[in-house]
């Protein structure tokens, strides 16, 4: 166990070494991606524990989740949120109500409404929400 | 594929399936097992599906003896791979320490590569929040444990890692999907004597190492997810700590300064 890790150890240093001789962070060099989101970590997921429910059905096949949600990285935009921003400096209306997105655009400011926190950026609001553990940013009208 | 290969690949079938059968005859030391194996290649496959009445015993008497437990802390040291898009598996590592006072009271302290978060179960609620983007969300929660777990998965998608510990050694333990079951002798985890068992079922190949003698707690855990071509694995290593759990303060979700409100989305709007 012990030797493994000191490989990994050396795998990180010497990247990190060829990363600041090409002048590079190394935080930057990693993009956003997409990820099945398949790997059981449960034995009985809870679609066996429910009797009522067909055994069979694999609930998790389509389910898409982005590793990095919760990494506030400023260039490193999904390319709807970056689609809508873009929208938004253009036409305030071109975002589309109800649209997901998994990073926010630059310059956004937190707005508190009903004490739910929302996010204004430009003339677009997102409202922030959890689906399952991850964070993900729906386009909605202006809260009241 | 021509006839000769063929028959090739079927005396090949036969020759494994026939050592298979002298191999576990060579075990049981009685030579039945070689008889009771026709040496066909249809054989083979039904070899791989083992069923020992033992190791289904050991898991029940692990669940019982976890179902004794009334505050409990455990370290989950854990690898879990991904796949991508484009079909390349990938590795993440992490931790989740898991602090339970039965029946009503959990909290999960998970970090891994990619995501920090918070879980708290107070009994009344379940929050979950996220410590680098500060954002949390609270939803009421049933009055157990096992419920709070079911309607976080059904309702909110939020499927809990190692859930198994709190069904395990209940009418939900999922013991009777189980298709197949082996012994696979000692094994050390921890330095702690343990059997390794492998069992399969639907969906999944997993394996459990349960610490030998008085204190049956599982100490190694490895499920293979088989719905996925790769075959993905989730493998973890379980540090129990039995004097930990009944500070009843760790439970309450207290929103740190600055931290956000922010909302849990029904798993319809979810997807």
């Amino acid at each position: 166990m012990k030797r493994i890790d000191c490989r990994k150890l050396a795998v990180l240093t010497s990247l990190s070494a060829i990363a600041l001789m090409l002048g590079l962070a190394v935080p930057t060099t990693a993009a956003a991606r997409e990820v099945r989101n398949n790997t059981r970590t449960n034995v009985n997921s809870n679609v066996n524990r429910n009797v009522n429910v067909d055994k069979n059905v694999n609930v998790n096949t389509s389910r898409h989740v982005d590793v990095d949600v919760d990494v506030d990285r400023r260039r490193d935009y999904h390319p709807v949120a970056t689609a809508a921003a873009v929208g938004a400096t253009v036409a305030v209306t071109s975002a589309i109500v109800g649209s997901m997105v998994r990073t926010l655009p630059p310059a956004c400011s937190a707005v508190i409404v009903n004490g739910i926190t929302y996010q204004q950026c430009g003339g677009t609001w997102y409202q922030p929400q959890y689906a399952g553990s991850s964070v993900q940013y729906v386009v909605i009208n202006p809260p009241r | 594929m021509n006839v000769n290969a063929e028959s090739a690949t079927t005396l090949r079938r036969i020759g494994a399936a026939l050592f298979a059968g002298i191999l576990l005859g060579a075990i049981t030391g009685t030579g039945a097992a070689l008889a009771q194996q026709p040496a066909t290649a249809s054989a083979a496959p039904s070899a791989t599906n083992e069923f020992d009445p033992k190791a289904i015993a050991a898991l029940k008497r692990m669940g019982a003896y976890l179902r004794t437990l009334k505050t409990f802390a455990v370290r989950s040291e854990a690898t879990k791979d991904e796949v991508l898009d484009s079909g390349q598996k990938i590795q993440f590592s992490g931790t989740v320490d898991i602090h339970a006072r039965l029946p009503d009271r959990l909290r999960l302290d998970v970090t891994s590569d990619r995501k920090q978060r918070q879980i708290y179960y107070d009994g009344k609620s379940v929050t979950q929040f996220a410590p680098r983007v500060g954002y949390y969300a609270s939803v009421e929660a049933p009055g157990t444990i096992r419920e709070t777990l079911t309607v976080a998965a059904d309702k909110y998608d939020l499927e809990v890692p190692l859930a198994d510990l709190f069904f395990w050694g209940t009418d939900q333990s999922g013991v009777d999907d189980i298709k197949s079951a082996i012994d696979l002798g000692p094994s050390r985890i921890d330095g702690v004597e343990c059997e390794h068992y492998a069992f399969r079922q639907v969906g999944v190949d997993w394996q459990l190492w349960i610490e030998s003698g008085k204190t049956p707690l599982p100490r190694k855990l490895v499920i293979t997810t088989l719905d996925e071509p790769s075959q993905p694995q989730y493998a973890t290593v379980l540090h129990w700590d039995l004097k930990s759990g009944g500070d009843s303060r760790m439970y309450a979700f207290v929103p740190p300064k600055g931290a956000r409100k922010i909302v849990m989305a029904p798993e319809a709007l979810a997807k």
